[in-house]
């Protein structure tokens, strides 16, 4: 039984070999069937080409926005992105999002909230609808969205924070997804499913919302094997909410007065005390300096810089190990000659005191 | 001409007095592609903390703008093989297109990945666990060029699709200044483990992006 898919491509291959036979046999009907396809296919592009047209260029999608921001944060970039409250326990708030089709064909869109994780600098939502203590204070007003070719619907998220709920941040998204419709083929298939969402950060408590505050504490220069530069720092969360930073290196003060940058940061997502390196990777043309380097950060409306000056010359911290053995070795070998000329010297110019009385000795005998 | 930026449609009138009073100056400092239309909403005002505590009460952002993908297609077919091969090719699952058309500054997104294991359609006993596939993302392709683009997380490493983890992260945007898109063609390859029964075998796998 377990050679069995050995055993089918052989059938594959045994059925390539018909169908040339049959081209070999019959080719006015294989002529006859290419032509038929050729008119079919012609004849789908007509129909197909006004409505891609409506659609607009490229491939069919369909999107996600959200609708209701708080006018507390207004100024937060972030709040046009995600939805980030701060709410007391008993309080309740609704957001709308909206679900637009962007492709010539009616599609059929889930719309669901799902648990989420802060981890290793990403945001990520949690496999298929997994459930947490956010997604059970959610309600949509709809779990799906059938939508005519580019067309729009609105779904209201409520989001219930319980009388009882303890403080903390919380974490979870609410996505739209389609599905990839379609009869499995004989061998082994993958089903594609697609989503787009909104992050949820939420952080429950009494009172006003925890500080926001991150701190970049370390920024390093390293040259990979293959001469990459790479310039790392590391950014800590030290407030109490999550926190999504990207930012720029500038390098100033480099050889010959050279100023390189902005480079653009990898950006970091942040759990209150999680670090995690940001990095950048520049040309391999940029001098190895030594470099003034700054980055500065944001996240939201809140700005962090740092400076520090660093060097990309290969192995720049193992030549200066090098250096220090080197004199050590040298300041060794220096003093071990002294010490033997030293010795040298006191043997052959001072008297050495048992001669003169064995010479003097030598007579008595 | 001017349309009023927020309409307090409940509340009482000194809540509405101190929401209005409040509101104009932040709605100042909002994007110029995020025009604001009149609506605001207090949600549940009778077990909120109140309007003087600012958060139920929303605005509206009328711009059309979406974070969007492509819809999936139907099945992908990745072959059939022997117990012990490896099979896959390059592309073999189609384009994945993000496209962001919030008018953001910074327009941050991230795109992640996962599977479930390969069931046998006929004995749902039968699984190839995710974990003997792989996902190599491949060469990010974005629009428009240049500026701060989207990068393969990974390299040209590729990931294990296992099912422990949440997901995995394959594709980062992280602040590009304004509309952006980005497409790639993942490479599946499954390592056929010599335990496989024979049959047809389904895994759902999913895009996520956020």
């Amino acid at each position: 039984m377990r050679r069995l898919p050995s055993a089918r491509l052989v059938v594959a291959a045994v059925r390539t070999a018909a169908t040339t036979a049959l081209v070999r046999r019959f080719p006015g009907a294989v002529m006859l069937m290419i032509a038929m396809l050729t008119v079919a296919a012609a004849l789908t592009t007509a129909l197909a080409g006004p409505a891609q047209a409506v659609s607009g260029p490229g491939p069919a999608r369909f999107g996600i926005r959200l609708v209701d921001i708080p006018v507390a944060e207004a100024d937060n970039p972030r709040a046009y992105r995600y939805i980030i409250d701060h709410l007391n326990p008993g309080t309740t708030i609704r957001r709308r999002v909206q679900i637009v089709n962007l492709s010539a064909s009616a599609a059929h869109v889930t719309v669901f909230p799902d648990a989420a994780t802060i981890r290793g600098g990403y945001f990520i939502g949690d496999v298929g609808q997994t459930p947490s203590d956010l997604t059970t204070w959610i309600t949509m007003s709809r779990p799906s969205v059938s939508l005519a070719p580019n067309a729009r619907a609105m779904v209201t998220v409520t989001i219930q924070v319980p009388r009882t709920a303890s403080p903390g941040n919380l974490y979870g998204v609410i996505w739209a997804q389609e599905t990839g419709v379609g009869k499995s083929s004989n061998g082994i298939n993958l089903i594609e499913a697609n989503r787009v969402g909104i992050r949820i950060y939420l952080s429950v408590g009494p009172g006003g919302p925890p500080p926001v505050n991150f701190d970049i504490t370390s920024i390093a220069a390293t040259r990979s094997a293959r001469g990459q530069l790479l310039v790392r720092a590391q950014v800590h969360n030290t407030g109490g909410q999550a926190i999504d930073a990207t930012g720029t290196l500038k390098l100033t003060d480099g050889p010959g007065g050279l100023t390189a940058g902005p480079y653009q940061e990898t950006g970091v997502t942040l759990a209150p005390g999680q670090s995690e390196p940001i990095k950048v990777v520049l040309n391999k043309q940029v001098p190895n300096g030594p470099w003034r380097a700054q980055i500065d950060m944001t996240s939201g409306i809140t700005h962090r810089s740092a400076e520090a000056t660093i060097d990309f010359s290969p192995a720049a911290g193992a030549n200066r190990r090098y250096l220090i053995v080197a004199v050590i070795l040298i300041v060794l070998v220096l003093l071990a000659g002294l010490a033997v000329w030293l010795i040298r010297r006191n043997r052959r110019s001072s008297p050495t005191p048992g001669h003169p009385e064995l010479m003097s000795a030598q007579p008595g005998h | 001409m001017h349309r009023p930026l927020f309409l307090i449609t409940a509340g009482g009138v000194a809540a509405g007095v101190l929401i209005i009073g409040t509101a104009l100056p932040i709605a100042t400092a909002l994007p110029a592609a995020a025009a604001t239309s009149g609506r605001a909403e207090m949600a549940a005002p009778a077990t909120g903390p109140g309007a003087s505590e600012g958060t139920p009460v929303t605005f509206e952002v009328t711009t059309t703008g979406t974070l969007g993908v492509t819809v999936p297609t139907g099945p992908v077919d990745l072959g059939t093989g022997a117990v012990g091969t490896t099979i896959g090719i390059a592309g073999n699952l189609g384009a994945v297109t993000v496209t962001d058309n919030r008018a953001l500054d910074p327009a941050t997104w991230t795109a992640t990945v996962y599977s479930t294991d390969f069931t046998n359609s006929v004995t749902a006993a039968d699984v190839i666990p995710a974990g003997d596939a792989t996902y190599l993302t491949g060469n990010v392709v974005t629009t428009p060029a240049g500026g701060i683009n989207a990068v393969s997380t990974n390299g040209a490493t590729a990931i294990p699709l296992g099912t422990t983890a949440p997901g995995q992260s394959v594709v980062s945007e992280s602040g590009y200044d304004g509309d952006n898109s980005a497409q790639w063609s993942p490479e599946i390859q499954l390592a056929v483990p010599a335990t496989a029964v024979l049959g047809t075998y389904d895994a759902t796998i999913t895009h996520s992006v956020s």
